[in-house]
């Protein structure tokens, strides 16, 4: 095109060469308008982009048990799933205004970035480069987790303390495999590794036999001990020879979505800490304490800065419950593979969850 | 030529009005200065000018953010405001941190433009009693007077507490806060009642502070809170992490005495925080050094912590939720790499 236009410039009468530069020039402040609007100045908002669409689009983990699965009906369930319905819930005041779309790990953060997709419920876990970099930002932790080992109870052990002489199935290339060499070196036990590149090879070589221990982030571990056909002689040893938090990503540009996600994940657990759950809060609108009537609506105005309707926060707890309440639902006793609070209890009770308040 | 002129001019006036000023870290370069609103207030917590000199966590803050810029945590110029004035002149680019820390709630969080970056100091309104009244839990307040002051939160949360938990206190509404910590002193009242970080600071101003004890139970939750202004990714970024890494660095044993030192570390976390291994800091307009270049400059949160608030100072405040994830309390971060 740059080629043939020169060309094209030299045919216009010379009276009309002006108005050709004018029109230049306008294309010229029009580009740099699209720019501007393209870089979030003047652009519709996430949020109108949603409401106008119609519903929410949550990118979630590629089926991973207990946090992102599909029934035979094709409704997904699972604790990012219930999340994505609380955000849709504090948007639309219906749980259901979500499309799900799994998401493989090379694609993550570009879908994000396009604006394909309006959150990634779960992703790689938080570190600086994933913080900084795409263009993304995590509104906050949603779950405490850390690399730990999986083991058969044939091996009679309790602690990875106790493990020697084994064969550890871990992910090459990462930081995975560098933790676990770091223990077994600090622990001075013999042990040796048996490296795949993906994590479902982790589980297939592992019920295979070829090793007897899988070393991943405790949520994985936990995910493929419910798929094993007999998880209850499987277990998760204490131990975490890492630290990682998972919570929600939004792009960068759009403080008002950041913090609609954010007090999402906010409601979710302050409800939890006041006593407000999806079985009792039809019977709270008499209540008396300040706390509960401020999330329920009752009291003071909160929402409409964020663009959200009052009783945003009485619509998420409504559809998805508590914090408490999606923990138990996808990984209580109910799913026979129960799995522990541990870091994800309130602060209030030895876990490392807090939300300022709603006040 | 008029029209590209015009175009140019455009260009220009679209910079200068909204683009440019969004990058607050470009701004912070040019001019060579952070500059950190500070509204003094609470010894050891906002921002106070002793002996010439800033200090107090938030204060130690804004210097950890002059060092990771320009590697000297000098660089930072406190400008006094009232605190009623904080937000506005975040928001207009009169300053570009605050020095002081902010309750976050959901009406600050959402409602003044401003952007929170992370908790510095959870704090919770609690109870000041002399050791000597064996008082050791709110629940021995029940048939003692409180003293408060009057017309504000504190009152009002110490109230609902009471009630909900069928305490019989009697509470003491006083007109100001000097007025209700009178009413302590005078015998009047068993214990006076406000946030914890008042309650240490009032108890350094007594004549014998080690006579005086914080009940341990807290009866609010109250996370004080950096703050900066909406709209400005890369900033958040710089601010977060500024933060992140004061904490990363006590969980990793990096130390203002020992950072030096830690440079030859071999443990891989260690070496990426203090730029020895990976580039962390480019992504976001930092060196590659930043974190050795704040731990340098101001220390780790344990630095920070024990010389504003905890042993080495006045205050003396247990680390409590403070302490992190791995020791009791709830200070977390992600790690950096």
């Amino acid at each position: 095109m740059s080629g043939t236009r020169p060309k094209q410039v030299n045919t216009i009468p010379r009276s009309r060469r002006i108005g050709r530069r004018a029109l230049g020039a306008l294309a010229l402040v029009v580009a740099l308008f699209t720019l501007l609007v393209s870089t979030g100045f003047a652009s519709a908002t996430t949020l109108e982009t949603i409401r106008a669409r119609g519903k929410l689009v949550c990118g979630s983990t590629d089926p991973l048990p207990g946090f992102a699965q599909q029934n035979k009906d094709g409704r997904w369930s699972g604790f990012d799933v219930d999340f994505c319905r609380a955000v849709a819930a504090a948007v639309f005041g219906d749980p259901d205004k979500v499309e799900f779309r799994p998401l493989s790990g090379a694609s993550r953060f570009a879908l994000l970035q396009t604006g394909d997709v309006d959150l990634l419920a779960r992703d790689a876990a938080w570190t600086m480069r994933r913080d900084s970099g795409y263009g993304a930002s995590y509104v906050g932790a949603s779950f405490f987790d850390g690399q730990g080992f999986l083991v058969h109870q044939s091996l009679n052990v309790v602690s990875a303390y106790e493990l020697t002489k084994v064969r550890v199935c871990v992910l090459d290339g990462g930081d995975e495999v560098l933790n676990v060499r770091d223990f077994f070196f600090q622990n001075q036990a013999p042990y040796s590794e048996v490296l795949y590149e993906d994590r479902q090879d982790l589980a297939v070589a592992y019920q295979a036999g070829l090793c007897d221990a899988v070393s991943a982030t405790a949520s994985w571990l936990y995910a493929m001990k419910r798929e094993l056909p007999d998880p209850a002689n499987n277990l998760i040893l204490p131990e975490r020879i890492s630290k990682d938090a998972f919570g929600p990503v939004v792009r960068d540009g759009d403080d008002q979505w950041f913090n609609i996600v954010k007090w999402t994940l906010y409601t979710l657990i302050d409800a939890e800490e006041v006593g407000i759950t999806a079985a009792n809060i039809g019977s709270l609108a008499a209540a008396k304490t300040p706390a509960i009537r401020r999330m329920l609506g009752l009291q003071g105005t909160f929402g409409a800065a964020m663009g959200l309707s009052p009783d945003f926060m009485k619509n998420i707890i409504a559809a998805v419950g508590n914090y408490g309440e999606i923990f138990d639902r996808n990984f209580g006793t109910n799913t026979g593979v129960p799995m522990l609070r541990g870091q994800n209890a309130l602060w209030t009770r030895g876990g490392l969850l807090f939300a300022p308040p709603v006040e | 030529m008029p029209a590209k002129s015009i175009a140019l001019a455009l260009l220009a006036v679209v910079s200068l009005s909204g683009v440019a000023d969004a990058d607050t870290l470009a701004n912070v370069k040019a001019r060579g200065l952070v500059l950190c609103g500070a509204s003094p207030e609470t010894t050891g917590f906002s921002a106070v000018q002793a002996k010439g000199e800033w200090t107090g966590l938030g204060a130690d803050y804004c210097k950890g953010l002059a060092a990771v810029i320009f590697n000297d945590p000098s660089k930072v110029q406190f400008v006094t405001l009232q605190p009623d004035e904080r937000a506005s002149a975040l928001i207009s680019g009169k300053i570009d941190a605050l020095a002081d820390l902010i309750p976050w709630t959901l009406t600050s969080d959402t409602e003044q433009g401003l952007m929170f970056v992370g908790t510095m100091f959870y704090d919770g309104q609690g109870f000041l009693v002399t050791k000597a009244s064996g008082l050791k839990s709110v629940r021995d307040l029940a048939g003692k007077q409180v003293c408060v002051e009057g017309g504000g939160a504190d009152e009002a949360n110490a109230r609902e507490y009471f009630d909900a938990n069928n305490i019989a206190a009697t509470l003491v509404p006083r007109e100001s806060r000097d007025a209700a910590v009178a009413g302590y002193v005078d015998g009047t009242c068993a214990a006076f009642s406000a946030n914890s970080s008042v309650l240490a600071g009032v108890r350094a101003t007594l004549a014998t502070p080690a006579d005086h004890a914080i009940l341990p139970d807290l009866i609010t939750k109250e996370p004080l809170s950096l703050a900066i202004r909406q709209g400005d990714d890369r900033w958040f970024d710089v601010a977060r992490w500024t933060f992140f890494g004061l904490l990363d660095a006590e969980e990793l044993g990096v130390t203002q005495g020992n950072v030096d030192e830690s440079l030859g570390s071999d443990n891989i976390s260690i070496r990426r925080l203090l730029g020895v291994e990976g580039d962390f800091g480019g992504e976001i307009g930092l060196n590659k050094d930043w974190a050795y270049q704040l731990i340098k400059g101001v220390g780790n949160y344990a630095d920070l912590y024990d010389r504003n608030v905890g042993d080495d100072s006045p205050l003396k405040l247990p680390r409590g939720l403070n302490a992190l994830w791995n020791h009791g309390g709830i200070q977390y971060s992600p790690p950096v790499r």
